[in-house]
């Protein structure tokens, strides 16, 4: 299993430099950079989830991140609840959105799900103007309760809740419901056949890609004490996915070191958000280019070989 | 009382909604190329002709002539830069065309600002059909918009490349057994959706305003059409603009003008449950 100890090295190692960070180096700026990145490392694993597992492209992953900051900038200010039960909460309000958008569109033959889902934020993004009374229009929800305003205790609050993420998507991707969604991706028709409900199973990785990026929100909502209709913004949508195919498309763990990578140099360099979002596009661009073998070829078994269910004690598929 | 309104401003812009559209049904029906970047197109013809109007000395007339040569040399560009090398794998398209987009809005962003611009119009004054009053401007985008339609519409019907054109619609590797370049065919398709969405975005980005993230509503509003007409089909891309920009009206007049983009959605969502090929498709997915 030498690929297994090579992951789960490099997990470990990064999680223990990340979780000493702050001891080591107490910036407030580097611990916000890191804060923020945490926070978009689990959009960009839980995109993956989706995505990297099923092969259906969802171009508005923004729609959830935008749900869950609102629903938790809606009961903070209306039934203040606290953030630590309004980030789980959202969560769960991000789940419900997903199965409305997802019930009658994930059974959309090729390109039609993809492209519905760009109109899925623009359409929630609308409504946070038509509803203005409730959502503040553009000057969105503000003066949520935070956590705390210790730059290191939400380094630290985000840093737990992306690797619990990270693991429960992981164990996830790797128990049966991994290879059911795998065995849609790599052929739906047959998938089928054995009697499957695709459709179902389509619908379970994408509220639980819901379930995460709607908490992520909610984090990121009662951090800046504010969430606004930018959290909806397409460029969210699209940074995941540039931060995925960098760090490798349905590893789980690649999106995470993409979203570091990303995050950590370009707002180190303290560019602004349009060259940030450029050099995105730029990326994603040549990337996209220079693997004629395919992005989707390098799809297939990243996660089969890693066997993390035997780490976790879960059964193998099939016995 | 608001149903001549209605039906003005509906018509006026489906004659737009079906230009902006044309090109998007043409590339997925001929080349099988589905571009994200169509809307960007749209965009790029409003900041053109916005460019050329007010930075140069140029007339409008000129400017939006300008826009549609651009946008036309832009389409080329696009395929044989970006979208040629992956063609064989649609999600790559998907990703190519989506990272175009996405490097065009940023672009145009950083060298005129994120908040967008307002062309002048070019003409001015107004008028009042069926008693509703309307600016000239919006009028002349329409009449434009059809005559543009129209002349691809008969270049496609009765020349000899357009016929090339329908021939790879058809069946693409039967075409190319009988001499047909492809890539040829794909680069016309390519051009002329380029200038037909550019045009759109030159005549009515007057009127609208227009920002450097206007291309995902111009995306999003010809898929609608396209979805709705079929793919591949002219006469149903001209009859579903009008539906949907009738029913975008519809929604504006009666609810809110901030659910319109609803509409396309709705649209999209109903035409792919209830009639899969489109109100006039042919080609089968």
């Amino acid at each position: 299993m030498p690929r297994l100890s090579r992951f789960l090295g490099l997990g470990i190692v990064l999680a223990l430099t990340l979780a000493l960070l702050p001891v080591v180096y107490s910036n407030d700026f580097a611990l916000t950079i890191m804060t923020f990145a945490n926070t978009l490392a689990i959009v960009a694993a839980s995109w993956d989830f989706f995505t990297g597992l099923t092969g259906r492209f969802n171009f508005g992953q923004a729609l959830f991140f935008g749900v869950g900051g609102y629903a938790a900038g809606f009961m903070n200010l209306n039934l203040k609840y606290g953030p630590m039960l309004t980030i789980p909460l959202a969560g769960a309000v991000a789940v419900i959105i997903g199965v409305a958008f997802g019930y009658p569109t994930l059974r959309l033959k090729g390109p039609y799900f993809a492209l519905a889902t760009l109109i899925f934020p623009l359409i929630a993004g609308d409504l946070t103007f038509s509803l203005s009374s409730v959502f503040g229009g553009e000057h969105g929800l503000y003066g949520l309760t935070s956590i705390s305003d210790s730059y290191v205790v939400q380094y630290y609050g985000s840093l737990i809740l992306m690797l619990a993420t990270v693991f429960v998507l992981i164990y996830l991707a790797s128990s049966r419901l991994g290879l059911a969604l795998e065995s849609i991706r790599d052929d739906e028709k047959a998938a089928s056949a054995t009697g499957m409900n695709v459709t179902k199973y389509k619908l379970i990785a994408y509220i639980i890609s819901a379930f995460f990026t709607g908490m992520a929100g909610a984090y990121q909502a009662q951090l800046f004490k504010f969430v606004g209709p930018d959290t909806f913004s397409s460029n969210i949508s699209f940074e995941v996915i540039a931060m995925t195919i960098v760090g490798g498309i349905a590893t789980i763990v690649g999106p995470v070191l993409g979203a570091y990578l990303l995050v950590v140099v370009l707002d180190g360099l303290g560019v602004s958000s349009d060259i940030s979002v450029l050099t995105y596009g730029v990326l994603l661009m040549v990337i996209v280019l220079a693997f004629p073998g395919g992005l989707l070829g390098r799809l297939k078994s990243n996660l089969r070989g890693m066997r993390i269910r035997r780490l976790v004690g879960g059964k193998r598929p099939g016995t | 009382m608001v149903l001549p309104e209605i039906l003005v401003f509906g018509g006026l812009l489906g004659a737009v909604y079906a230009l902006l559209s044309l090109g998007f049904s043409l590339s997925y029906g001929v080349a099988r190329i589905l571009n994200l970047a169509h809307g960007s197109f749209y965009m790029i013809g409003g900041y053109i002709y916005y460019v050329f109007l007010t930075l140069s000395g140029i007339n409008s007339f000129e400017s939006l002539v300008l826009a549609v040569v651009l946008t036309f040399l832009l389409g080329i560009a696009l395929y044989l830069g970006l979208i040629r090398p992956v063609r064989t794998a649609p999600v790559r398209v998907l990703l190519i065309t989506l990272s175009a987009a996405i490097v065009a809005q940023e672009v145009v962003s950083l060298a005129f600002g994120d908040r967008g611009v307002g062309a002048p119009f070019i003409i001015g004054g107004i008028s009042s059909p069926l008693g509703v009053v309307v600016e000239n401007q919006r009028i002349l985008a329409a009449v434009v918009s059809l005559t543009m339609f129209l002349g691809v519409w008969l270049l496609i019907r009765i020349t000899k490349l357009g016929r090339a054109v329908r021939a790879v619609a058809q069946d693409a590797e039967a075409a190319s057994l009988m001499g047909i370049n492809d890539t040829r065919i794909s680069l016309v398709t390519l051009g002329l959706s380029g200038a037909t969405a550019g045009l759109a975005g030159a005549l009515l980005g007057p009127l609208t305003g227009i920002s450097p993230d206007a291309w995902l509503n111009a995306t999003v509003v010809a898929f609608a059409v396209v979805i709705l007409g079929g793919l591949g089909s002219i006469p149903g891309t001209f009859l579903a603009a009008f539906l949907v920009s009738y029913s975008q009206i519809v929604v504006a007049f009666e609810i809110a003008s901030s659910y319109e983009i609803i509409v396309p959605l709705a649209v999209i969502a109903v035409a792919v449950l209830v009639r899969p090929k489109g109100l006039l498709g042919k080609v089968e997915e």
